[in-house]
């Protein structure tokens, strides 16, 4: 008797998480059916994970056939439980997590938010890619040691487990520190800090020594996926104590991180400040004070000098945003982070005597692109206010495109502090740096072309850890539209890096000649930019707007 | 007396960092009242609202539902009430009759209670039209009224609503307040914040006027007004700032 309302609870709870289950795959299925562009997001996340999750199960087949296949299996194990944190920020717009902030004013217990939407992250594209990865594994380990058949599919389970609650916390944390600027800055740092390790150390391991890799082996196998992968193959050689030590590592680590997470869940429903998302952006109050000092004396005048020329107004009020705007805070510095160690990666390689601006200046336009290819669609909501003034829409592209130069210029400087810090050679520094800064004119000319041809509006105030059109239709047209940019931008500069190369050095001549070239390219980008445009800046904004609705 | 108190609200205070927002708050809403919270931009209205609801945690006071302590009974005092707060966190991705059945579900109503609810709901915000389109192609009032139904289907005591007729067409806010006035005739009690002191006056029966973070008057509005318009006594009670109007000399001088 005294049982029944513990029955009652558990037959609640049950409800509850069918209610969740249901709850994501019509969300799934209601993306797949309205939206194209989810749908085509949705093709090609299927074939890049099929692709992938074939991958493991052929690495998995080969390492267990040699004796020394451990190393493999922790690296295809831990690459997985990677893809896990990292792929749900880029699936924003396909495969939506039950946020659990959506249900903050609902009488649910901290348990029962855990449960549901541990079990609404079970489902989706992801999680169906990996359960058939992981079969595909239970199978070939089965039929090499059937004994070990019961035991591989315990394996299977912890490494679902481990990726889906390793995802949902991380993703928890990350959400909850980005309502915060320093937290969201932490967040881009430590994300993207993590990411360019791993990218260095992928490329540095076909050049690292035996020694060095078993040394990697070694420390995989204290990681939560790198243990799972040896327990698995542990098990198909039969080594059943060495394999239950490391699964049951894992589960308390599985353990710790779920009760981790559900804190974290409690935390962020209490703690979401009001207002957050309802900022007035102050941002045009300098075009705006720029406006009312036209009338200042009742008769419309020119503002004389240089530095009130509108594109100077828009470039002051822009280099504000670049660092009060989340967005593009975050490009900043993941373009210094990423960009930077990629640069002097490079630049090892080639072993040149001078500071490789040849390679850092294209290079650098990767991680500055996303702002510097989409001028008109960074906070598109208050492009009208500017237009409003009057501007002409080929001097607002130039002020744009000079405040978004630091994206550009900053990872090669970076990079060439690092390269004196590393080889003690600081002569050709200063010549770099100002060839880095003027070569900037090249692609920012080509940005602000693209910004008129494909303007792609961003909210302000977008998590930096979403991207919403990442794998979409959209997305990937965007991205072709990028490449492309990159590749104009490339060859346009590839005379200047040619001279520079040919000349052994970065000298005036290399210098004046740039500043030139790189100025003709930023303005007839501009100009083209306003010719494009068919001179109807408003109906581009409009358009720009309507995008963000 | 403890019968009587629908809401009762004492110390409430949150700070972030050195900015206080809500600066000890005591509140007193009677059972059955039509309650409204007047303050300027960035008085705490919003804030507060969100600490008697459970979605921010105070740093100190007690916030009493139906005689629950909201801090230490959360999961019980969510369940007494409906909120429809301001920056409208939705289900994006759900049709609105979606929308309110998993609402629905998840405040464990039945599933025949949930569907019953649900096409009812529709009918009453006169949103059957749009009960197939998704939640993230309705117009702002749209988006308001389909709220207001997931927040009052599981019939709650005590409903609060943040700024429900801000960016509302006369015709949906005439609708929105014809479902509350109907909720408040059952015996439910409505918390709301505005700006429009109009509509406070109109509906309301009790009031509260909150100024940098602390109430600075609360009670049946026509003690708090005495005799006055509510605007007079709101802007007496908040400091109205005077323009000088000579600092925008240059406003009266039109480009010729």
């Amino acid at each position: 008797m005294a049982n029944a309302p513990l029955k009652q609870r558990r037959s609640a709870s049950t409800d509850l998480v069918v209610v969740f289950a249901r709850l994501k795959m019509r969300l799934l299925v209601n993306a797949a059916v309205r939206s194209g562009r989810a749908r085509a997001g949705l093709v090609v996340l299927s074939l890049a994970l099929a692709g992938s999750m074939l991958s493991f199960v052929v690495v998995v087949a080969e390492a267990v056939r040699s004796a020394d296949g451990g190393p493999r299996f922790a690296v295809a194990f831990t690459t997985m439980w990677i893809a896990w944190i990292g792929l749900p920020f880029l699936l924003g717009g396909i495969d939506d997590a039950v946020d659990p902030d959506r249900l903050a004013d609902l009488p649910l217990r901290r348990s029962e938010i855990a449960v549901g939407t541990l079990v609404a992250a079970s489902i989706g594209v992801l999680p169906a890619a990996t359960v058939v990865g992981l079969c595909g594994m239970v199978i070939t380990l089965g039929i090499r040691n059937p004994a070990s058949l019961g035991f591989v599919v315990l394996v299977a389970v912890g490494q679902f487990a481990l990726c889906v609650v390793g995802s949902r916390l991380i993703a928890t944390v990350l959400t909850r520190a980005s309502r915060s600027r320093r937290g969201r800055d932490a967040g881009v740092i430590l994300a993207t800090a993590v990411s360019s390790g791993l990218w260095m150390a992928m490329q540095a391991l076909p050049m690292a020594s035996q020694r060095v890799r078993a040394d990697i082996t070694t420390v995989l196998a204290w990681t939560p996926s790198g243990a799972l992968g040896l327990a698995a193959y542990d098990a198909t050689f039969a080594r059943f104590e060495m394999a239950t030590a490391r699964l049951l590592l894992v589960l308390v680590v599985v353990l710790v991180m779920a009760w981790w997470w559900t804190a974290e869940i409690a935390k962020s429903m209490s703690s979401r400040r009001s207002g957050a998302t309802s900022r007035v952006p102050r941002r045009s109050a300098l075009l705006a004070g720029r406006r009312n000092a036209l009338s200042s004396t009742g008769r419309t005048r020119r503002i004389r000098g240089p530095i009130n020329h509108p594109v100077f107004v828009v470039v002051r009020k822009e280099l504000r945003y670049l660092l009060r705007s989340p967005y593009r805070r975050a490009s900043l510095l993941v373009g210094c982070l990423f960009g930077a160690p990629f640069v002097l990666l490079q630049s090892m390689r080639l072993n040149a005597e001078m500071l490789p601006p040849v390679a850092a200046a294209p290079i650098a336009l990767l991680f500055g692109i996303a702002i510097s290819h989409n001028l008109l669609g960074l906070d598109a909501s208050s492009l009208w206010i500017e237009l409003g003034t009057g501007i002409r829409l080929r001097h607002l592209l130039l002020g744009r495109a000079l405040a978004a130069s630091p994206t550009l210029v900053a990872p090669v400087w970076v990079a060439a502090l690092l390269t004196v810090a590393v080889r003690g050679d600081a002569t050709a520094l200063v010549p770099t740096l100002a060839l880095s800064v003027l070569a900037a004119g090249v692609p920012l000319g080509v940005g602000a072309l693209i910004s008129v041809l494909v303007p792609f509006p961003v909210a302000d105030d977008s998590s930096p850890f979403g991207n919403q059109s990442a794998m979409t239709g959209r997305g990937c047209l965007i991205g072709l539209v990028h490449a492309v940019g990159l590749i104009i931008s490339a060859i346009l500069l590839s005379p200047v890096f040619a001279f520079a190369v040919m000349r052994g050095s970065v000298d005036l001549p290399t210098v004046v000649g740039c500043a030139i070239w790189s100025g003709i390219v930023l303005f007839s980008g501009t100009w083209l930019g306003e010719r494009f445009s068919d001179r109807r800046p408003g109906a581009l904004a409009e358009t720009i707007l309507s995008g963000l609705r | 007396m403890e019968r009587e108190t629908a809401v009762r609200v004492a110390g409430l205070r949150k700070a972030y960092g050195p900015r206080v927002a809500v600066d000890g708050v005591d509140l007193i809403v009677p059972r059955g009242s039509f309650f409204g919270v007047v303050g300027p931009n960035g008085a705490g209205k919003t804030t507060s609202l969100r600490m008697i609801t459970g979605l921010l945690k105070p740093d100190a006071g007690t916030i009493e539902i139906d005689g629950i302590n909201v801090w230490e009974n959360l999961v019980e005092a969510k369940a007494r009430i409906g909120v429809l707060p301001d920056d409208l966190r939705l289900f994006e991705r759900l049709t609105g009759a979606e929308l309110l059945y998993y609402v629905a579900r998840l405040r464990r109503l039945d599933e025949t209670t949930a569907r019953r609810r649900t096409t009812e709901v529709l009918r009453a915000m006169g949103l059957e039209n749009e009960a197939t389109q998704l939640v993230t192609d309705y117009s702002q009032g749209t988006r308001k009224k389909i709220a207001l139904g997931a927040a009052i289907l599981h019939v709650p005591r005590v409903l609060f609503l943040d700024e429900p007729f801000e960016s509302v067409d006369p015709v949906s806010a005439r609708l929105l307040q014809d479902v509350l006035q109907q909720y408040r005739a059952a015996g439910g009690t409505v918390v709301l914040s505005s700006h429009v002191m109009e509509t406070v006056e109109r509906l309301c029966d009790h009031v509260a006027i909150v100024h940098a973070g602390r109430v600075v008057a609360s009670g049946p509005i026509e003690e708090v007004r005495l005799g006055r318009s509510l605007e007079q006594t709101f802007l007496d009670a908040v400091g109205a700032r005077e323009i000088r109007l000579e600092q925008l000399d240059w406003l009266r001088t039109l480009a010729v």
